[in-house]
């Protein structure tokens, strides 16, 4: 399961989003493994997928071309890959530093 | 079904200039090679259970008008387009006839600085000979400046390709890295180039193939969220190249917490692993089992009696705080206790135990963060299901 998520910068100054690396688990290399999702109903959290090489299904990997750090007035999109068992309709996303937004829709 | 789950910026406390690195990668995002990173374990194995990644995308955000559309500096000497050169082994793949490709599939949405003016679009995800795959795309600038394409898609070694890209084979739960060549040039196209305003740019990619019952692949890239479902065709072209290295199919795992319980899980095919906190299994700094225990233990048992395995592996692991000399024994002491129960709980016949303390090894924690340390202070039972 997918989910493309985004994050607008409303203020005034650059930011960096590293702080949307992973927090508990470790991942390889940079990342942003911290975005989970959680079923409040089983009280389950899901990390990303990690493969083999100890990488994040994920965005993060930076390259020249990949928007790491948002100026004021940017807003881009990012994902991260879950698996989560087939009987879950709905699930919170928790991304650090901002509130979890509830009831997402699996479609 | 798409809906909207902006975000609002929350203030918080974060640098402003990006972190040391951060723009640049300053490692290789993928080792390059002649390394065997086939899994053994995950080709052999039969998979029952169901598909690993269950359904459509989910969209929470579009980035849609409005978006952000800046003409990256460049030092762009037009459209120079050398093919794929490096390494005398290559041999340079034709390029569909015509203008027009079909599109099958496409990413919605891109981390770059266009938005969703930067498309991939996949014209075709084929069968070229023994065992290679290769998967055609086109990169489309739909935004109203130039794009000028760099590494977005690639690694180090290989730039102005598309290497990072990968597939995803759901039925087996593996991740096909695309394929290096023994002179560490990856086996693709090549695209040094300015993208102009509505224009497309094609590309290629060779990737180890799936066993032949799987029909369709997911196409991951480092710039778009997963484009899910891309059918497996055969081309009549038969590509050949003696110079690869080993392929590289490697496992996915799921790495879950329960938050009730205070456990944690990972998954890997049929591997599963069950990750207990020592802080709630024992007394500080001893072996000695807690209150708790029994019953936590007592959820492992039921999974082992219902899972097929004969060898239950049970690991203990420390934080790095204190000394070897402390912690791998504890470490030791604590799987085995761990082990004494299970062995008690567990029903079924034929089931054997390895236990092991690792000490510090191994953690999957981040040691700096108290969150961290507390995640590598853990007993793991490891069976198959």
């Amino acid at each position: 399961m997918s989910i493309t998520w985004s994050i607008e910068n409303k203020g005034n100054s650059q930011e960096g989003l590293a702080w949307l690396k992973d927090g508990s688990y470790i991942y390889k290399g940079q990342n942003f493994a911290g975005v989970t999702i959680m079923d409040s109903k089983e009280g389950i959290r899901y990390h990303p997928i990690m493969d083999g090489d100890g990488s994040c299904l994920c965005s993060g990997e930076s390259s020249n071309e990949f928007i790491g750090t948002l100026n004021p007035g940017e807003k881009i999109a990012y994902w991260s890959l879950f698996s989560v068992p087939d009987d879950i309709d709905t699930v919170t996303v928790e991304i650090p530093n901002f509130e979890p937004i509830e009831d997402i829709p699996i479609s | 079904m798409v809906f909207f789950a902006d975000l609002a910026h929350k203030p918080h406390n974060i640098p402003v200039s990006p972190p040391e690195g951060w723009k640049q990668r300053t490692e290789p995002s993928q080792e390059t090679g002649n390394k065997l990173k086939t899994e053994p374990r995950a080709s052999k194995r039969k998979r029952k259970r169901s598909p690993l990644i269950a359904g459509t995308s989910m969209a929470a955000i579009l980035l849609s008008s409005g978006c952000v559309v800046s003409s990256p500096d460049h030092s762009g000497n037009g459209n120079s387009n050398p093919d794929q050169e490096t390494g005398s082994s290559t041999p340079s793949s034709p390029q569909p006839d015509g203008t027009e490709n079909k599109v099958i599939a496409s990413s919605t949405t891109s981390s770059t600085s266009i938005g969703g003016d930067y498309q991939i679009d996949i014209y075709a995800l084929e069968t070229v000979g023994d065992n290679l795959l290769r998967l055609q795309i086109g990169v489309t600038n739909h935004s109203d400046s130039d794009y000028f394409l760099q590494d977005g898609l690639s690694d180090f070694e290989n730039p102005y390709t598309a290497n990072r890209i990968t597939l995803l084979d759901s039925k087996n739960q593996t991740r096909h890295l695309s394929f290096t060549q023994k002179n560490g040039a990856c086996f693709c196209s090549q695209l040094n180039e300015n993208i102009p305003a509505g224009g497309s740019a094609d590309m290629w990619v060779i990737f180890p193939q799936p066993p032949d019952d799987v029909e369709s692949m997911a196409v991951t890239t480092p710039l778009t969220p997963p484009i899910f479902d891309v059918p497996i065709s055969s081309s009549s072209e038969t590509l050949e190249n003696s110079g690869l290295a080993d392929p590289e199919i490697i496992p996915m795992t799921m790495i879950s917490d329960n938050t009730e319980d205070n456990t944690g899980r990972t998954e890997s095919g049929d591997e599963v692993s069950i990750i207990l906190s020592s802080d709630v299994l024992f007394e500080t700094n001893s072996a000695d089992l807690s209150p708790d225990a029994r019953d936590i233990i007592d959820q492992v048992a039921m999974e082992i009696n219902e899972a097929s395995s004969s060898t239950v592996n049970i690991d203990g692991y420390a934080d790095n705080t204190g000394s070897d000399s402390v912690n791998i024994p504890l470490s030791q002491e604590r799987a085995e206790a761990v082990e004494s129960i299970l062995a008690d709980l567990v029903t079924r016949e034929g089931v054997t135990f390895e236990v092991k303390g690792h000490g510090s090894a191994d953690p999957i924690g981040d040691n700096a963060t108290e969150e961290g340390r507390e995640r590598n202070r853990r007993v793991s039972v490891t069976f198959e299901k």
